[in-house]
């Protein structure tokens, strides 16, 4: 064979793999192939490479792509623009429900007038389904204005005490808190008290809330304790469906919540509360992504030893970041192809995990007992979600 | 799709839902870039709910988003060119970082090319390698051998002749296997696998 007739056949073995030579060609080309042997192996190499195009698979669709769109085609509410919050209703129950928040706020304020008006719009921390005791533990009962709610109960978290509080101290605000601030949030309160359970926000609103708009919190250990006066860990002692009633600030996501966040993870960073669990994506339509935020216990679980425990509970694992210890990098080369996103942070390591729906509430409490945090709040997972076999992504971002 | 050009929200959203997993994954192939297709995607599907009233259904729509999204992701490619952007180094600068032995990793010198490529990540040798193409020819392969999309419909998503799409998937493919082949030669032949 000579080296022009492997150059020319070489460059038609494509067409001739997709069956596209003219049938003399195609011939020339099998005869050449049958006498060459480098040209068979250039062509198994090209069958090869193309079988591997086709075998690569697609991503999961992020969720903001319809989130984006929709934000993007649909003007904001009046309501939003007003107030920021996240009334995702449609016309005509939204505007109703609006029109009966704004008479609501109209009439307390006429009624109680030393109430701060900042609280009329809402923060919107959801009266609690637990016992008095964790209510207390997360969230101070001196209500703050609503965009800063979150921020404050990070800052609250971090000033928790090592001593456990007395038993008493359920109905007293904890030292920490303003006093003044209790004073004036002191018939907010009283209506809270009075009103059943969730009854702070519509129902079907709290429900349509955005699900990337719930954070949850970790403490450590000695913090969680100490604020609920609990000798054990709180997972031991409250039953699932307590949890999953739990204190919940459903403010929107602005900049400010933005910025709790923010101040969240630094906390993290510098070793005051551990880390968080929120839901970060709402994906079409059972699916959702889990970002979970730890640190592994001193001494306890290494990188790898959590990368076997996530295999075991049936977790597949699509990504793992920049950062990651050399063994799990070598779990993210052999998923390479299905990594949706290789995030690297500075602040460690993080991994995705595909998880089944309903395993995800046994996964987060042994992750939790692994790694030494106490979930305060179970994410809140729709109902079709936990009822089917959809999956869901567990982000989990191991601190360093 | 009626409901939707009448202005009906929720099928449009319902439109979304369908399409978005071909059309990002057309862009991500093609970027390479997780966040930009993303971005991408979402031009993608508000191009189309202002040209509804455009789309007269002679092709199917999943064929005319992805024409629209082909278009988007050349004029970003021609963007990024004139700003000199590499976006090919987010996909793979994690295991191609120093310290990485996965890419320089020379293949066993008792084996073949073909028998080192069966033995190391194939699906992720050719899809760090498929970025270094031309975009033209990176364009008609995610369409026709990740996408399994039909050379016909190829053909008027492009505004090309058949002929001119199957020319480009060839010569597309053939620079592929050779960049693959380089990747797969030993060390000492000088090639360290990265143009």
């Amino acid at each position: 064979m000579s080296a022009h007739s492997c150059r020319h056949v070489r460059a038609d073995l494509s067409a001739y793999l997709d069956g596209d030579l003219d049938a003399g060609l195609a011939d020339k080309t099998r005869a050449h192939l049958a006498g060459c042997a480098a040209c068979r192996s250039e062509l198994e190499l090209l069958r090869l490479t193309v079988g591997a195009l086709h075998r690569l698979p697609d991503l999961p669709p992020p969720a903001a792509i319809l989130s984006g769109v929709r934000a993007r085609l649909r003007p904001e509410p009046w309501h939003r623009r007003l107030f920021g919050a996240p009334w995702h209703f449609n016309f005509p129950l939204g505007a109703a429900a609006t029109l009966l928040v704004a008479i609501g706020i109209s009439l307390l304020l006429a009624r109680y007038p030393e109430m701060p008006k900042s609280v009329a719009p809402g923060p919107i921390l959801q009266a609690p389904s637990l016992p008095a005791k964790k209510t207390q533990a997360v969230a101070a009962p001196d209500a703050p204005p609503a965009p800063a709610a979150r921020e404050n109960v990070a800052r609250r978290r971090s000033r928790v005490p090592s001593a456990p509080p007395a038993p008493a101290a359920e109905a007293t605000p904890p030292a920490a808190a303003p006093k003044d601030a209790g004073r004036e949030d002191a018939s907010v309160r009283q209506q809270l008290a009075a009103a059943p359970s969730r009854a702070v926000i519509p129902a079907q609103q709290a429900a349509q809330e955005p699900a990337k708009e719930r954070t949850v919190m970790f403490d450590d250990d000695s913090a969680v304790r100490a604020a609920t006066g609990q000798s054990a860990p709180i997972r031991d002692s409250v039953a699932a469906d307590e949890i999953d009633g739990a204190y919940r600030a459903t403010t929107p996501a602005t900049a400010r919540q933005k910025e709790s966040r923010a101040l969240l993870e630094e906390k993290a960073d510098s070793g005051g509360a551990r880390g968080s669990v929120r839901v970060a994506e709402e994906r079409e339509p059972n699916e959702q992504v889990i970002e979970v935020v730890c640190q592994l216990r001193p001494g306890g679980d290494t990188a790898s030893d959590l990368e076997q425990f996530l295999r075991r509970e049936g977790a597949f694992i699509l990504e793992v970041s920049a950062l990651e210890p050399p063994a799990l990098r070598e779990a993210a080369a052999r998923h390479r192809e299905r990594l949706g996103r290789l995030s690297g942070t500075s602040r460690g390591w993080t991994m995705t995990v595909r998880v089944q729906a309903p395993a995800l509430a046994r996964l987060l409490e042994a992750l939790a007992q692994r790694t030494g945090l106490r979930i305060l709040e179970q994410p809140a997972i729709p109902a079709t979600a936990e009822s089917s076999t959809g999956a869901l992504e567990l982000r989990l971002t191991v601190l360093q | 799709m009626r409901r939707a050009r009448t202005g009906d929200q929720g099928a449009f959203e319902r439109l979304v839902l369908n399409h978005q997993r071909r059309t990002f994954n057309v862009a991500y192939r093609i970027l390479g870039d997780y966040d930009e297709a993303l971005d991408l995607t979402q031009e993608v599907f508000i191009q189309a709910h202002r040209s509804l009233g455009q789309f007269r259904g002679e092709a199917r729509f999943g064929s005319w988003l992805l024409a629209i999204a082909v278009n988007h992701c050349r004029n970003r490619l021609k963007l990024w060119k004139r700003r000199a952007r590499s976006k090919h180094e987010s996909l793979s600068a994690p295991i191609g970082d120093e310290g990485s032995d996965l890419r320089r990793e020379p293949p066993d010198p008792g084996t073949t090319a073909v028998e080192a490529l069966e033995g190391r990540q194939l699906e992720e040798l050719v899809s760090e390698e498929m970025m270094h193409l031309d975009d033209e020819f990176r364009a008609v392969l995610v369409l026709r051998d990740v996408q399994e999309v039909a050379y016909e419909e190829i053909a008027r998503m492009l505004e090309l002749p058949v002929g001119t799409v199957k020319s480009r998937l060839h010569r597309g493919r053939t620079e592929l296997r050779e960049r693959v082949r380089r990747r797969l030669a030993p060390r000492d032949g000088g090639e360290s696998g990265r143009p």
